[in-house]
């Protein structure tokens, strides 16, 4: 309890491994060992991304790229969630949903662009709508699985204590799914991430995915190194969000204890532990 | 008439891919009010079944339950289930959980905490009242959850094997406070045990159910004080029967 409270331990190790393969990538070009066009050295990468920030023009695509992100995502979570925790509810969600999964598993968000353009046009709905696509399997799939993991045990006990059908789902099924249901809130919103520089190639003129594919076309390799980091870097910071908010839910957890900004061992055991 | 009658229970699990599996033939049982009726019998007989049906929890092939001489249909806080492990709710303090049926049935909230800490008094896990389950031992979490079902006092208390998962010693003393609870606030228990020994410190009388599918076998009144060697002979003859 009071652990989880305290600052969160720096995880040294991975911090290691990211300076290491920075030095690397640094020395690699510099020492000649490959292209300097193709991979420019760390350091001119990140001034590059520096510049782009304190100049301007990465914000605009910044603020373009998060609210495709935020809007997509908080779509497929407000279909997906209720959906999903309805379903799992329900005795055979498997069996209606298994084949119409599988024929879409193997479509990938860049699949969907035709369509998404055909359907909306151009500009940011077809991009908010690839988001969308992307991830929202993901979440009825993993919200479905979460409900359906928690102990039946819970539930009867419930029950038996009183409670209607509505109360032991909101009651007991709710919070007994909550550990699952937030990892999985985490991985989705790592593919809804996954998803924006496919829905930025759809003719939007602002975005990180834009910014990238554009930089592409004039052979400009340090800027689209700015732009991945940039994605890379906003997609930690948001899921650093989403792991602080679930250490605070998840505080009577035996895992919860909170590990540093790059690792999450603990989270891990503690849903392990719990089953 | 019985407190708590059990008649002519059948259950029959049927699926497509498998012969349907009798899991209780005929089961007859009676029940009378402040008894503690231990149910004995081969693993995987049906007697987790007989209190799920008990319960409300499953519904059976024929027969029926009669509490207080009426039907029972679905779930109730009348039948409250007690299991081996992992009935508390991991995300509620020990308070909580033991708060939780009174929540449900609209108490408020100074008189439910005032009866949660009572209970858990009871029971002497007042000091952990403010501890999350995955902070007490099992012993400790099996008396949170007893406390739990007590409080909003329940009819009957259905009891699956409640003290399997804990140690010896802990068991021990666990029957103990049991057995003394019980006799003082004459509540009815229908408990289900594999352990001949448990069932004999345990129980006003022991239902020794056959292999499946689950029937009446043997009803055992065992007198009060058993002495040790009384009881030891009683097992040994339980324990051929079982055999």
């Amino acid at each position: 309890m009071s652990a989880a409270r305290g600052r969160p331990a720096v995880n040294w190790r991975g911090l290691l491994v990211l300076v290491g393969l920075a030095a690397a990538w640094e020395l690699l070009p510099r020492a000649g060992w490959v292209d300097a066009v193709l991979l420019p050295p760390f350091s001119r990468v990140a001034s590059r991304l520096l510049a782009l920030l304190f100049a301007g023009p990465l914000w605009a695509h910044i603020g373009a790229s998060v609210g495709r992100v935020l809007l997509g995502y908080g779509l497929a979570l407000a279909v997906a969630l209720p959906l999903g925790f309805y379903l799992g509810l329900r005795e055979r969600a498997e069996e209606w949903l298994g084949p119409l999964t599988q024929l879409l598993r193997p479509l990938a968000p860049p699949a969907w662009i035709p369509l998404a353009i055909l359907w909306f046009g151009i500009g940011n709905a077809p991009a908010v709508f690839i988001i969308f696509v992307g991830t929202v399997l993901t979440i009825l799939l993993g919200t479905i699985a979460a409900v359906r993991g928690v102990d039946r045990r819970l539930v009867q006990g419930a029950l038996t204590l009183g409670a209607t059908r509505t109360q032991a789902a909101f009651q007991v099924v709710l919070p007994a799914a909550l550990p699952e249901l937030l990892t999985m809130l985490r991985l989705g919103l790592g593919l809804a991430w996954m998803c924006v520089v496919a829905a930025e190639m759809v003719a939007v003129s602002r975005g990180l995915g834009f910014l990238i594919l554009d930089a592409r076309n004039s052979f400009n390799t340090t800027t689209v190194l700015a732009g991945m980091i940039a994605i890379g870097v906003l997609g930690l910071l948001m899921d650093g969000g989403l792991r602080q908010l679930q250490r605070r839910l998840l505080r009577w957890q035996t895992g919860s204890k909170g590990y540093g900004i790059l690792g999450d061992t603990r989270a891990e055991q503690g849903l392990s532990e719990l089953r | 008439m019985a407190y708590l009658e059990i008649r002519g229970l059948n259950k029959v699990y049927r699926s497509s891919a498998r012969p349907p599996v009798e899991a209780l033939h005929g089961l007859d049982l009676a029940v009378h009010q402040g008894e503690l009726v231990a149910l004995l019998g081969p693993s995987g007989c049906g007697k987790t079944t007989l209190l799920q049906i008990v319960a409300g929890l499953e519904s059976p092939s024929a027969g029926q339950v009669l509490l207080r001489g009426r039907p029972v249909q679905g779930w109730s806080r009348e039948r409250t289930l007690i299991f081996q492990e992992y009935s508390l709710f991991p995300w509620l303090t020990a308070r909580g959980n033991v708060e939780f049926g009174l929540r449900l049935a609209g108490m408020a909230r100074p008189a439910r905490q005032e009866r949660a800490r009572q209970a858990l008094d009871r029971l002497g896990v007042g000091p952990f009242a403010e501890s999350y389950p995955h902070q007490l031992s099992g012993g400790m979490q099996q008396r949170v959850a007893l406390a739990r079902a007590l409080v909003v006092e329940p009819a009957v208390l259905l009891m699956d094997e409640p003290f399997a998962a804990v140690d010896a010693i802990t068991r021990r003393r666990l029957q103990a406070e049991l057995r003394q609870l019980q006799t003082a606030q004459g509540q009815t228990i229908l408990l289900v045990t594999h352990s001949v020994r448990e069932a004999l410190a345990l129980a006003d009388r022991v239902v020794v159910l056959s292999a499946r599918p689950a029937a009446v076998r043997m009803e055992l009144p065992v007198p009060r004080p058993l002495g040790p060697a009384e009881a030891a002979s009683w097992e040994e003859e339980i324990v051929r029967y079982l055999a």
